[in-house]
């Protein structure tokens, strides 16, 4: 009975977490347009245009922000880049960017995560088996124990 | 992220033999790669459905302190009795050591959400960003690997 209470209560925490999380949405997403001046950073936002001193990301609204630099942008339209920006007279200076690796090679890291994931797993599963009768995860006698 | 290969080569790193009275190996390098065992999937099935950004937040929190704390709970009780307290223990260290090597990731905003649910700043800039970090992944396999070989030779034959 106690073990079915504290699974019970920390998975009912957990939702809780998770619903209350999925109610901040918007809040936790607004968070990189508050207090952009004078810094302004983002994680990541697509480069949906760049010309000789400016660039333009989407804004909160959707809407197109441009963000006029004094030096030409050293990314390209459709770049995904985090970058920190100082404000200075309504100029920014680019203090810090890093353009993203593709979609793709991110999939190809995940994939190859595998690996590692298998190998704690086997070692895992060498020590422990799961009782689903009793829902619970014995320890294997060693052999000739 | 360090990837999976760095958070279980880190965590090979730090056990150490003597350590086995009160250490499970297997519990502690369930730990280490624990928060992206169970957020990552999540996430890419997220991303491959192509979600805006806020659904996948729900999922994103456990990967959060807080939450993790709970999951190393929860997943306690999973074990038997005569371990579970041993259990819980090693997967935390193995999930604090994970959290680590992931406060090491750069980000601006958001990130983690290591406050969360009291706060969603960001106290935390980073020093690599996360696909940059070949680098960290090439260090932990040269040091586990010299690791591995240096304790090959100190282990008794049977």
């Amino acid at each position: 009975m106690a073990r079915l209470s504290h699974i019970s209560a920390s998975i009912a925490i957990l939702a809780l977490m998770m619903g209350y999380a999925s109610i901040k949405s918007q809040v936790i997403r607004m968070k990189p347009y508050e207090n952009t001046d004078p810094y302004m950073s983002f994680n990541s936002k697509k480069i949906l245009e760049t010309g000789p001193d400016y660039f333009i990301i989407e804004w909160k609204d959707k809407s197109r922000k441009t963000i006029q630099l004094n030096i030409r942008p050293p990314f390209q339209k459709n770049d995904v880049v985090g970058f920190k920006v100082l404000n200075i007279k309504g100029c920014y200076e680019l203090t810090e960017y890093h353009i993203w690796e593709s979609r793709e090679a991110w999939y190809v890291k995940a994939f190859l995560s595998g690996i590692p994931l298998f190998v704690v797993l086997f070692l895992f599963f060498r020590d422990f088996r799961f009782n689903f009768r009793r829902f619970i995860f014995e320890k294997k006698r060693p052999p000739h124990a | 992220m360090p990837d999976l290969f760095s958070h279980a080569l880190g965590g090979y790193i730090l056990l150490r033999p003597r350590w086995q009275a009160f250490l499970i190996p297997s519990i502690f390098m369930l730990g280490c790669i624990f928060p992206d065992m169970v957020r990552g999937p999540l996430l890419m099935i997220t991303n491959l459905i192509k979600t805006a950004p806020e659904y996948s937040y729900p999922f994103l929190i456990l990967h959060s302190p807080l939450p993790l704390l709970v999951q190393a709970w929860l997943v306690s009780w999973l074990f038997e009795k005569t371990i579970r307290r041993r259990v819980f223990l090693n997967l935390l260290a193995g999930i604090i050591l994970h959290l680590v090597l992931d406060a090491g990731q750069k980000a601006y905003h958001i990130s983690y959400l290591w406050y969360f649910p009291f706060s969603f700043e960001n106290p935390i800039n980073g020093l690599w960003w996360a696909d940059d970090g070949f680098f960290v992944t090439a260090v932990f396999i040269m040091v586990a690997g010299s690791l591995f070989l240096i304790r090959r030779r100190h282990t008794p034959k049977r």
